[in-house]
Parts: C-alpha cells; sequence; structure tokens
C-alpha cells in the first residue's frame, strides 16, 4: 500500500441540478402551506383567547389581537356559567383529572400483567381471551351503552365518579392487554426459562424481569389511555351529572349556551383549557405517541 | 455432581412424535454432546431435562432421585441458553445473584460465592456493568457464571458457542474443555456443530427425527457410525456412498460399483469375512473423503476426472467422477490438479464402512 | 435402530399440589379480566339484543315483542338520513383523510429537514377530542363570525363560505373537521410503514429504470398493504362512532340534515325515552360494522396467507 499523501476534500456536497431545486422548493412550499393550514384552528383559539370578545365580534373570530387580555382564561376557569352554574371549567377540570389518572394506572396495571400471563404462560383458550380482548378494543360502544346504565343502577354507581371510572377501565383493559400482549410477545422466552430455572415465580418473574424491561410499553399506554378517556364524550355525557362531570361534557354545555351573546373569547380559554393535558402529554411524549401508533396497530 | 438416567422418555405435541423412546445413561462427570440436524429433537430433549417442557411418557432420574414431574429450580441443574437470556435491566452481579435470592441464599454466602466464580471466569471488572455493555464473549462468560454459581448436580448448555464468532469459538471451546477437567461436572451440551461435538464430548449422541441414532464415544462414532445417518452427518465433507454388489467367495471378495460405462471393482480378499453373507447382494460402501490420496501411496488406484478443486489452505478439496459416479476427496494441500484433468488417487479401503439395505452398518466379525 | 417400538399411552401425568398451584397462578390473574371482559363483550351485547325486542319505552321491560323496532325506525327519518349521513360521510371521510395522509407521507418520506417538527404539527389534531375539534370548527365555519367574515372583512363583501349553515352541505363541515383531524394519523402510519420498506427494492426498481412515481405506485404502497389494512379499519371505527364531532359541530343540524346513527341511538336511549327502538340501532350500528369487518379480515388473510406462501 502506498502512502497517502493529501486527503481529498470529502465533505463537499454535490450541487443539485435547476429541476430538483425547483422539486425541492414545490416540496417545502407544500409542506409548509399543509402545515399551517393544520395549525390555524389551534392558532385561532390560542389568539382568541388573548382577544376581547367585543374585538371577535367586530372583527370576526379569525384575526389578529390588537388588543390583549388574560381575563377569559380567569372567566373560562373559574367564572363562566355553563348549565346555569357559574363555576367556569375548574371542578369539570379537576373531575377529569380525578376519573383520568386512577383509570389510567389501573388498566395500564391490568393490562400489562395480563399481557405476561397471555405471552409467556401457558394459557388454556388464550386464543380466545385475546380474540374477545380484540372484540372489545372494536365494540362500538353505543351496543352496551344501555346495559351499562341499568348494570350501574343497580350498583348504585350511576352518574358517578366511580361509576364512569369503572366503564373506562373495563373497556380500557381489552386496549391495554392488546398493546401490552403485542410488545411482550417479542420478549425473548429464554428470559422467562432462566427465571424459572432460577426459582423465580409467576410474580418475581413480572416485578423482577418484566417489569424493568416495559417502560417503553408502559409510557406508550399511559399516554394512549390518558388522552382516550380524557376526551372521551360518549360515556362522559352518559354517565355524568351536575355534581360530578368531565370536562368534555361540560364543554359541549358551553358550547351549546345559546344565550343569544357568544362568548368566544372565554369560549376559547375554555376550549383551550380541555384540551392542554393532551396536549402536553403529546407534545413531551410525541415519540412514544408514534410509537404506540405504529406498533398498537400493525401488529 | 450426579449421573442422569434417561428411560424410556417420549415427547409428544399434538399429533407430533418429537421424541421416542430415549434411554441414555450419561454417567457421573461425564461430558455428553447432543448432535443432529435442527429440528430433530435435541432442543426438546434438554427442555426436558431442564424441566421446562414435562415428558409425555417416561422418566429422568439425577444422581438417586426421580426428578421427572420436579420443577427446575428443584433439579439441580443450571442451563446456560444459546442467547444467553441474561437479564437485560440488572448488573452481571444481579444476574448472577438471582437464583440465590429465589433461594433465600444469606447475603455473605452469595458475595463469596459471586467472587469466586468471578475469579474463576475473569469476570470481575464487569460485575457491576449491564449485558448491555458487554462482548459477546462476556456475556458467555457471564452466562456461565450464572450457571456455575448454582453449583449444580448437572449442566446444560443450548448450543451456547453459537453466536460467537469463528475465532472465539474456538478459544471458548477450549477454555469449556478445560474448565470441565478442572471441575469434572456432569454436562450435557447440545450442539448442531459436529466439530464442537468431536472435540468437546467424553461421548455423543446423535438424533435424527426424535430417535437417537448411536450414543458413542467420538472415535467410534467417526470410524463405526451406526447407521448411514450418522455416517453422514459427521464429518465434513460427508462421507462418500457407493452402491456396490458384493461379489465373489468367502476369503476372496470384491465389492462391485455398477457404473456408467465402467465399474468399479473394490477388492477386498479376506479382511472383509463380514461380508460373506452379502455375496450377491447390493449394499452400501462408505468412504471418507480423507481416505483418497495422491498416488503412489497404499491402496486402490483409481483414475478420476476432475471436475471442481477448492483449496481451503491446509487442505485441497477435491470434487471428481470416477465411471459416472461424483466423488469427494480432500488431499493435501500441495496436491493442485487442474479441473478436467484424469489423475490417479489412491484410496484406502482400511476404514471403509459397509451399509445394508436398511441403512445399518455391517458390523466387522471382531466387534 | 430400526427395531419398531410399541408408541405407549400418553395419559397425563398426576402432578404434585405445588405444580399444579403455580399453573394456576397466571390463571388467576387473567380471571378478573376474562370475567369483567366476558360480561362487557357477551352479556351486555347480548342484553342489549333482548332489550331491542321488547316493548321498553321509558324503563326496561324484559316481556318479548318481537323484531317491531328493527323495522319501525326506518320509517324515521331521524334514522334513515343519518345513515344516508354515516355513508357519505364515512367514504369521504376514509377516502380523503387516506389520500391526504398518503401524500403527506410521500413528501415526508423526502428527506425533509425538520422531519420531526413537521410530523408533531401534522399529527397533533389526534391528540386533540372531537368535543374541541368540533367547537373549534363551529367557530371557525360559522359565516356570521369565521371564514367568511373574516374575508369579507378584508374587503372581499361577497365572499361566500357557509357550508355549514346550508342544509345541503352542512355534512362536507363535519368531513373537512374529519379529516383534519384524521389525516396526521394517517401520514404517520404509512409513513412508519414506507421506512419499513426493504431499501433493497428501492434500489433494484432504480437499477430496473423506473421513475420514483413509478417505484412508490408500483412497489412501495403495494407492499405497505397491511398498514392501509390498519388504517382503514381504525377510521372506520372512527366513523361509525361519529358522535361528539357532529354535536359539537352542527348540533345534527341544520334542522336534522346532519344527524348520525350514533345521536340516534342517544337520543332515543336518554331523551326520547324509547329504549328498544334505540337498542335496535345499536344492534343495526354494530351489524353495519361487522358486515364491513368482515371482508376486510378476509382480505387481511389472504394477503397473510399469500405472504406466507411465497416464503
Amino acid at each position: 500500500m502506498t502512502a497517502i499523501d493529501t486527503i481529498p476534500n470529502l465533505d463537499r456536497k454535490k450541487p443539485l441540478r435547476p429541476s430538483q431545486v425547483v422539486g425541492r422548493i414545490a416540496l417545502y412550499a407544500t409542506l409548509i402551506v399543509l402545515a399551517l393550514f393544520v395549525l390555524m384552528p389551534l392558532a385561532v383559539i390560542i389568539l382568541n383567547s388573548v382577544r376581547f370578545n367585543d374585538d371577535i365580534l367586530r372583527e370576526s373570530f379569525i384575526g389578529w389581537p390588537t388588543r390583549l387580555t388574560l381575563e377569559n382564561w380567569g372567566v373560562a376557569w373559574g367564572e363562566a356559567c355553563i348549565n346555569a352554574s357559574c363555576t367556569g371549567v375548574k371542578p369539570y377540570f379537576w373531575a377529569s383529572i380525578l376519573m383520568v389518572v386512577p383509570a389510567t394506572v389501573i388498566s395500564t396495571a391490568i393490562g400489562l400483567i395480563n399481557g405476561f400471563a397471555l405471552t409467556k404462560w401457558k394459557m388454556p383458550f388464550a386464543g380466545f381471551i385475546f380474540v374477545a380482548i380484540t372484540i372489545g378494543v372494536f365494540l362500538p360502544p353505543q351496543v352496551v351503552l344501555l346495559p351499562w346504565a341499568i348494570a350501574l343502577g343497580w350498583l348504585g354507581l350511576s352518574k358517578s365518579l366511580v361509576g364512569l371510572s369503572l366503564v373506562h377501565i373495563i373497556q380500557g383493559t381489552c386496549f391495554t392487554t392488546l398493546f401490552c400482549r403485542n410488545y411482550l410477545i417479542n420478549l425473548p422466552d429464554d428470559l422467562i426459562k432462566a427465571a424459572r430455572i432460577d426459582g423465580a415465580g409467576f410474580f418475581r418473574t413480572f416485578w423482577k424481569i418484566v417489569v424493568p424491561l416495559s417502560p417503553p410499553i408502559i409510557i406508550v399506554t399511559i399516554i394512549w389511555q390518558f388522552t382516550f378517556i380524557w376526551n372521551e364524550f360518549l360515556f362522559a355525557i352518559t354517565f355524568s351529572s351536575s355534581d360530578f362531570r368531565p370536562i368534555t361534557a361540560a364543554l359541549m354545555s358551553l358550547n351549546a349556551n345559546d344565550t343569544g351573546v357568544s362568548e368566544y373569547g372565554f369560549g376559547s380559554a375554555a376550549v383551550l383549557i380541555a384540551a392542554i393535558p393532551p396536549l402536553v402529554i403529546y407534545f413531551l411524549g410525541g415519540r412514544y405517541f408514534v410509537r404506540g401508533l405504529t406498533q398498537g396497530a400493525v401488529k | 455432581m450426579a449421573a442422569l438416567n434417561i428411560e424410556n422418555v417420549w415427547k409428544k405435541y399434538g399429533n407430533v412424535i418429537a421424541l421416542r423412546d430415549v434411554n441414555l445413561d450419561i454417567r457421573d462427570g461425564e461430558f455428553v454432546v447432543l448432535v443432529g440436524p435442527s429440528g430433530c429433537g435435541k432442543s426438546t430433549l434438554l427442555s426436558i431435562i431442564a424441566g421446562l417442557e414435562d415428558t409425555s411418557h417416561g422418566t429422568l432420574t439425577l444422581g438417586e432421585i426421580d426428578v421427572t414431574d420436579l420443577s427446575p429450580k428443584d433439579r439441580n441443574i443450571a442451563l446456560v441458553f444459546q442467547s444467553y437470556a441474561l437479564y437485560p435491566t440488572m448488573t452481571v452481579r444481579q444476574n448472577i445473584t438471582f437464583g440465590m435470592e429465589n433461594r433465600k441464599v444469606p447475603k455473605a454466602e452469595q458475595d463469596k460465592a459471586v467472587a469466586d466464580v468471578a475469579k474463576l471466569l475473569q469476570i470481575e471488572p464487569l460485575l457491576d456493568r449491564k449485558p448491555g455493555q458487554l462482548s459477546g464473549g462476556q456475556r458467555q462468560r457471564v452466562a456461565m457464571g450464572r450457571a456455575l454459581v448454582r453449583d449444580p448436580q448437572l449442566f446444560l448448555f443450548d448450543e451456547p458457542l453459537s453466536n460467537l464468532d469463528a475465532k472465539l469459538r474456538v478459544e471458548m471451546r477450549t477454555e469449556m474443555k478445560k474448565l470441565h477437567k478442572r471441575l469434572g461436572q456432569t454436562i450435557v451440551y447440545v450442539t448442531h456443530d459436529q466439530v464442537e461435538a468431536m472435540t468437546l464430548s467424553d461421548r455423543i449422541v446423535v438424533i435424527n427425527d426424535g430417535v437417537v441414532q448411536q450414543f458413542a464415544d467420538p472415535d467410534t462414532i467417526y470410524q463405526k457410525p451406526a447407521n448411514m445417518f450418522v455416517a453422514g452427518f459427521m464429518g465434513s465433507p460427508s462421507m462418500n456412498f457407493i452402491d456396490v454388489e458384493v461379489t465373489g467367495r468367502a476369503r476372496a471378495i470384491t465389492a462391485v460399483h455398477r457404473g456408467d460405462g465402467a465399474d468399479i471393482d473394490f477388492p477386498f480378499g479376506a479382511t472383509r469375512e463380514e461380508l460373506a453373507p452379502y455375496i450377491g447382494k447390493t449394499i452400501t460402501l462408505g468412504v471418507r473423503p480423507e481416505h483418497f490420496r495422491p498416488a503412489g501411496e497404499a491402496g486402490l488406484t483409481l483414475t478420476v476426472n476432475v471436475d471442481v478443486v477448492e483449496p481451503t489452505g491446509p487442505d485441497t478439496m477435491v470434487v471428481f467422477s470416477v465411471a459416472g459416479k461424483s466423488l469427494v476427496g480432500v488431499l493435501n494441500a500441495k496436491f493442485r490438479p487442474e479441473e478436467d484433468d484424469d489423475v490417479t488417487l489412491s484410496l484406502s479401503l482400511d476404514e471403509a464402512c459397509f451399509f445394508d439395505t436398511e441403512g445399518v452398518r455391517i458390523r466387522g466379525l471382531a466387534e | 435402530m430400526s427395531e419398531t417400538v410399541t408408541i405407549p399411552s400418553f395419559a397425563p401425568r398426576p402432578k404434585s399440589r405445588a405444580a399444579r398451584l403455580s399453573q394456576l397462578v397466571p390463571i388467576a390473574v387473567l380471571l378478573p379480566t376474562m370475567v369483567a371482559t366476558g360480561i362487557y363483550i357477551f352479556v351486555f351485547v347480548l342484553w342489549n339484543i333482548y332489550l331491542s325486542v321488547t316493548n321498553s319505552s321509558i324503563l326496561p321491560v324484559y316481556d318479548f315483542a318481537g323484531f317491531d323496532a328493527y323495522t319501525r325506525l326506518w320509517r324515521n327519518p331521524r334514522w334513515t338520513t343519518g345513515v344516508w349521513n354515516l355513508a357519505l360521510f364515512g367514504v369521504l371521510y376514509i377516502v380523503l383523510s387516506t389520500v391526504v395522509g398518503i401524500f403527506l407521507a410521500i413528501l415526508m418520506d423526502q428527506k425533509v429537514k425538520g422531519e420531526n417538527l413537521l410530523r408533531s404539527i401534522f399529527l397533533y389534531p389526534i391528540a386533540i377530542s372531537f368535543v374541541v375539534t368540533g367547537t373549534t370548527w363551529q367557530w371557525i365555519l360559522n359565516p356570521s363570525t369565521g371564514l367568511q367574515s373574516f374575508v369579507r372583512n378584508l374587503g372581499w363583501e361577497s365572499f361566500e363560505f357557509s357550508l355549514i349553515t346550508d342544509r345541503d352541505t352542512a355534512i362536507y363541515a363535519v368531513v373537512i373537521a374529519g379529516i383534519w383531524h384524521a389525516s396526521g394519523f394517517v401520514m404517520v402510519m404509512v409513513l412508519a410503514a414506507l421506512r419499513g420498506v426493504d431499501t433493497d427494492m428501492v434500489k433494484a426498481g432504480q437499477i430496473d429504470g423506473a421513475s420514483m412515481a413509478k417505484i412508490y405506485r408500483r412497489i412501495i404502497l403495494p407492499t405497505i398493504w397491511p398498514v392501509l389494512i390498519s388504517v382503514f379499519i381504525i377510521l372506520l371505527q372512527f366513523a361509525i362512532k361519529t358522535f361528539d364531532l357532529v354535536l359539537a359541530l352542527t348540533h345534527g343540524g341544520p334542522g336534522i340534515s346532519t344527524t348520525f346513527p350514533a345521536m340516534f341511538v342517544y337520543d332515543r336511549l336518554f331523551a326520547a325515552g324509547e329504549l328498544a327502538q334505540g337498542a335496535a340501532a345499536a344492534v343495526w350500528m354494530l351489524i353495519g360494522l361487522v358486515v364491513l369487518f368482515l371482508p376486510i379480515l378476509a382480505l387481511n388473510w389472504v394477503i397473510r396467507r399469500q405472504k406466507g406462501a411465497v416464503k
């Protein structure tokens, strides 16, 4: 081999041909226009939440704020009238939190241990259970709405926090079990066998081997369950009352408030308050959100 | 340490019989290798010995104890997996102690055991790392450590070297052999690599289609294979099989291959009297590739037409045909014929084998 | 080794108590889910079906009364309009979201700078509830406050954009909001599938002299069929359940022009006090879902089998 004296410039980029330049410009222009279209509704309500309602009514709902105010947020949070009770969205926001957090945690935990039992232990009827759970994911909720209403009444849980949480836990467990099963089925069986030889039983293997390996799917499942239950409306409106009402149901009432004068300013703030928790989760866990989509659905 | 007795073991999955009447008596301290093509049942047998699978029929005795119905943790065995199956979220130390934790071994005892094993396997600097930070060879050592620390009566290995690169595999092979010499444990070792089987084992079990074909020491397996499957499976390149008709009479026997256009005579004279009952019948002659030598050495002289020459470094592998029959020979590296040349070779028939129509080797009269 | 051995009987061996106990643990763990899911899926659905063949009005009654509720609802314009709307919405929503999503995915697949940011922007609507989506779009599409008044304020006095207030076009407002909500989701799914396509196949196509458009059309898209099927199933689900989006966007109006089957069910059950008819409507929804699902599942199965055969 001969020694190399000079290293040629290796970082030189090949210049684009004119047709490629036009192509790239068209590509970015299209993407930016579409992105702006997708962002538009969010941008509009963010701007409206800091505009005066008079300005919105005078200038149109779509517009740049000429004067800024934070008053809308305060009104939406603590004073706006929904169904004749002027408490703002605050109680509904907390009601949603009280429902969503336990339901998410419980359904995720059950889903994970179910997934472990289904994939790593010889179960009688494992195939049948899998099919049943899949049906549970796809079942239109309308078909079980009436039985749920009657059953919750029998249990004395109708229109209560516990009742609605129960509905979400049972329905969500199908979903979380399916998600976790699809993840855990790829865990090497050898690990479980090694643990058996090491003398670990079901629960010890679960705690010491499976749970430490599951943060990716736990995060994905929590993100999806949180978003789904927070955003859910049909059960929320059916199984709630003025004592306990999740924020999606309350928002619909606010929206349907036909008093003649539309209060777009604090309406926008209220809508944003309802959208913020899932959006925060989405932007914090975006990577996992996407992973959940692509892994959970394509199995 | 203990002997392992496998008696009449069958395994059935659905309608498929994976193991058929397996009987093995593995002696205390013996290094036994299970070898066979993939899907032959060797891994199933290992799982059954480990207790990860139930038997459909038959019993297993380890030492004096019937372990057939015991769970893996009660069998006093250790298993090294092909994938190593190290717990990815635990450190090397935790991997090694997990089993002792489950058995509630006192902490001081655990520490001492880890220290001993780490020293033996030279993995002391790795103890606080996670498996993901280790090289393939290091992981293999940790997996061995996890098994050694149990101080089991029986070690099981499931293709433990197959994930290593070629050079490391040879090193680890030597090391395992040394370790066995030093510790004298009873070992059952599964592999599909016949070189591993030949080099490591005291005795080899050749399995095919769930049936034990032969259980014997490596030399016997190689030189006196029980049947054509064993003969063809062990050795690379494979043994050459030639259809021959036994002719002549007792003490003057010749095996004749009826080839295309010409016959090949293999004269045995009085050396193979076991063939006498087969006179007039067609059987199979087996000759190993290394039984071919350059012309001039002792043996039967054959003129062959060279098809392919493949130098491997120390040897030259030659594919040639004679009387329309394609054969493989392994000769020394200096022997380099041109392709399509006619060359003369010498074939030593001293170690030739014969198989009857069922494929079973015809035993010599002295055996 | 050819001596024949008699095959023994493979009777299960009696197990020790500890062994049997340890086998029961995973079953015990799954039991609550099995019971709850069993009740939820089978008992509740059957219960609902039973209620649909009773005379239940405001309160459930359990005397069999025939299939009257199933036929009666086809004479109800709220139901028939709803079914028609669902069909129209379903087709437009699924087809257009998929087309837009694939288009976006292909654009994003061109080694775009800022891919992560763009993906976050396109996908965020899926994290937003239908109630919020519907409410916001109602404000934007409302001619007196939204886009129409905005453009008129800019000086184009005759600008007309009143989809949502016209009973013939209000359904398209729902379609627009639906596409806005779902196309980012389709994009992400398709993009992930595009990234999973064997690059050697694309290289082979390039060496064969195919244009990029042709490579997408002939090589890449046919291999990502399974993802498109998943997308289709999920969008179909969303479409059939459509409820909160319309409620927030048009409240089923003007009149009943944008009513949907799911709204009909809710209305019968909890407003009109016609339990049997609401239950029957829900069963029709289930039947619709099953009828649409079965061919897809069959197709999926066939495709998977063909793939298996090639391997």
